[in-house]
């Protein structure tokens, strides 16, 4: 699978594609989408002048939510720090800016492998106040480690996230947290981290708020399954989201056997190798399971795999 | 400026007296044939006059027996029939021996057997479909034509069209031109600072023969619709319906190389947008000066074809997306593409690529024979029978020479 469309929609808002000209008319309930389009990198146009027309209207202090798309290569994307820097150094100006989407990046444009990414640490310095974080491409991606009082929501979307990734959140103070959500990859496209890796997640402590763990996209998703159903966790969550991933009868068999597992109000499960049978059973547990989008293993010279959703 | 092909009153008021004789040359029996004889029919048109390729090669037939004043010829596809394949790489044999491309002997040709999605030798068959159409003109030195034969021929040689539309100011993919090998490649992709690039047949239909490919110099990704297999010390190129995923670069490499031996060139790859969990480009066949019948062509990899099972889209769907003035915009780049370009055919398909933003497009390719989309309506016509109804003196050209 590959990602197909640029987002519609961020944490609850529309979005809506910003060329110059346009007036921001919504600015509290439009999530606007900076990207200079292939074809407009062609003719010249760079994620400065693109920013700063968009700053220069009065109204931007009132945005709420900016989604950021390809920054303006033709050739290999560079990475995203003069991104992370623009926005950080205009935080001045994106006085209300509470949700932030940087690399809307299709894979038409960039596959998610390709993306080159960077240390998102001057985001949080600069917008004291952001709620809402979601990232994609994992390539150089760092967070610090963080420390902000007012993050509820933290997406990284990759196909292979490094362990610095996953221990740069670990070890992040992030007080508010409520929904986290990583998509941890394939270990052929840079996935290195363990289970053990997760624990403080899982351990329930150190996000005491989480409401929705996402652990996506992964090839540990039954390993995942095991230790999420055990998890002191599960008290206080509603969302478990393992979609995307691996996930098999061995990882639903030890969901099923989680004493805490139906507190959930929604477990998302969608894009697994499961049987008929260990859904039914799922689909017995009385909560609301999403179990679409069945896949077969891949069969080739006797070998068996399972892939991921978005990997290269 | 021609008429609305659709309006038929129009149409009807230039129409010969007596009903329009249509001779096609085709591939008896097959798919486009029956189903452009079924369109007559629904069009009240008596049939079609049906002359094989492989008859019209070998010369077996005089078609100036079959014609009188008013016949309109019909060149349509020579399709993925082999025994057609072989007559049309018979023909080319000559004119592909006087180059340095992949090419085989009549005799060798008589000896090929039929492999499903072998690419056999396209240079050859481009020249062999050339011949055909001087055979046609040769022996019919006066008649209406439905496509004229030098924008055929153009249309089929990709890296050409592709100059036509540029000078005519059609919105194009960047071209790096024509490629040798890899590492020709590689050297242009450094020079021009492109890290995406499709890398196409000169002679290829459909997605045969395609290459889509990346490189940040260290990491490659190619994926293509073509397999390589070993045969003793040769390689043979396949078109498959899995898409391949190739990641080493001498992998890469090898492939490219072989492909170039067939002509090739390549272009800038060109992100496009997605709609309903998929990218998509659209196939818009232009009748008589008119964009009608739209396809939304999906797919989960660069390549979006029908050939390849893409699957079709929702036209509503990204119509609401591109807006009425880009929809109005886009449909005027397709039909300046027939009247700037191809002023003397009545119809082709266009592909057109739509950028992410659905702000932008690009014509992709333009198919002399892309006008076989069954069940496609516009104005309550399939393809077929809107250029039949479009058919009249004024739209239509005598014979001219085929360069």
């Amino acid at each position: 699978m590959s990602l197909y469309e640029h987002t519609a929609e961020l944490f609850g808002k529309p979005v809506k594609e910003w060329k110059p000209g346009m007036p921001l008319d919504d600015p509290s309930g439009t999530a606007y989408r900076l990207g200079i389009d292939y074809d407009e990198a062609e003719s010249g146009v760079t994620w400065d002048a693109r920013f700063g027309e968009f700053l220069s209207l009065p109204a931007s202090s009132s945005v709420t939510s900016i989604v950021v798309g390809a920054w303006g290569d033709t050739g290999p994307l560079s990475n995203s720090s003069a991104v992370v820097n623009s926005l950080s150094q205009m935080s001045g100006k994106l006085l209300s800016l509470r949700a932030l989407f940087i690399g809307d990046i299709i894979g038409e444009e960039y596959e998610i492998s390709w993306i080159e990414q960077s240390d998102m640490a001057p985001i949080f310095v600069a917008y004291p106040e952001l709620e809402h974080f979601r990232v994609r491409g994992a390539n150089g991606l760092r967070f610090g480690p963080l420390n902000h009082n007012r993050l509820r929501s933290l997406i990284v979307e990759s196909g292979g996230l490094d362990v610095s990734v996953v221990r740069d959140i670990t070890s992040s103070s992030l007080p508010e947290l409520e929904h986290l959500e990583l998509w941890l990859g394939d270990d052929g496209y840079g996935a290195n981290a363990e289970v053990v890796d997760l624990a403080p997640i899982l351990s329930g402590k150190h996000f005491p708020k989480l409401r929705y763990l996402g652990l996506r996209d992964s090839v540990l998703s039954d390993a995942i399954a095991a230790a999420a159903a055990h998890s002191p966790l599960l008290e206080g969550l509603r969302v478990l989201d393992l979609s995307l991933g691996t996930l098999s009868d061995d990882g639903v068999a030890a969901l099923l056997a989680s004493p805490g597992i139906k507190n959930l109000e929604f477990l998302d499960l969608h894009h697994h190798y499961c049987s008929p049978e260990m859904i039914s059973k799922l689909m017995a547990l009385g909560i609301k399971v999403d179990t679409s989008d069945e896949q077969e293993p891949d069969e080739d010279d006797g070998e068996s795999t399972r892939y991921v959703a978005v990997a290269e | 400026m021609m008429g609305n092909p659709l309006d038929t009153s129009r149409s009807r008021s230039n129409l010969p007296v007596a009903p329009v004789p249509i001779l096609l040359i085709g591939v008896p029996g097959s798919r486009r044939t029956e189903l452009f004889q079924a369109a007559l029919i629904r069009a009240r048109k008596p049939a079609a006059t049906v002359v094989s390729f492989i008859d019209l090669l070998r010369e077996r037939t005089n078609i100036a027996d079959l014609i009188s004043t008013e016949t309109v010829v019909r060149v349509d596809s020579p399709g993925k029939d082999f025994e057609t394949e072989r007559a049309l790489l018979h023909a080319g044999s000559k004119a592909a021996y006087e180059e340095h491309f992949a090419s085989v002997t009549s005799v060798e040709v008589d000896r090929l057997e039929f492999e499903r999605g072998r690419i056999l030798y396209p240079r050859q068959w481009y020249f062999g479909l050339c011949k055909a159409l001087k055979i046609i003109e040769s022996q019919l030195p006066d008649c209406y034509l439905m496509n004229n034969f030098q924008d055929i021929a153009l249309m089929f040689d990709k890296p050409r069209c592709q100059a036509v539309l540029t000078t005519n100011g059609i919105p194009v993919a960047r071209n790096l031109g024509e490629i040798k090998s890899f590492d020709d490649l590689r050297q242009r992709m450094i020079e021009t600072g492109y890290a995406r690039v499709f890398i196409k047949l000169a002679h290829g239909s459909s997605a045969s023969g395609m290459i889509a490919y990346q490189t940040n110099g260290t990491k490659h990704r190619a994926t293509t619709t073509v397999e390589v297999e070993k045969s003793g010390d040769k390689l043979r190129l396949y078109n498959s319906r899995r898409i391949r995923l190739y990641q080493s670069e001498s992998e890469i490499g090898q492939l490219v190389d072989e492909l170039c031996r067939h002509r090739v060139y390549v272009e800038q790859w060109l992100p496009k947008a997605g709609i309903d969990g998929r990218t998509f480009d659209l196939r818009i066949v232009v009748i008589a000066g008119r964009a009608a019948h739209t396809v939304v062509r999906l797919g989960r990899h660069p390549m979006t074809n029908l050939n390849l099972l893409g699957g079709r889209g929702n036209l509503e769907h990204v119509s609401d997306r591109i807006g009425s003035c880009g929809w109005a915009n886009m449909q005027r780049t397709c039909e300046q593409v027939m009247t700037s370009c191809f002023p003397n055919s009545l119809y082709a398909g266009i592909d057109l690529r739509i950028s992410p933003d659905f702000q932008h497009h690009q014509v992709l390719e333009v198919n002399a024979f892309g006008d076989l989309l069954p069940n496609v309506m516009c104005n309550g016509r399939d393809t077929y029978e809107s250029e039949i109804v479009a058919i009249s003196p004024e739209s239509l050209q005598k014979m001219c020479g085929l360069s």
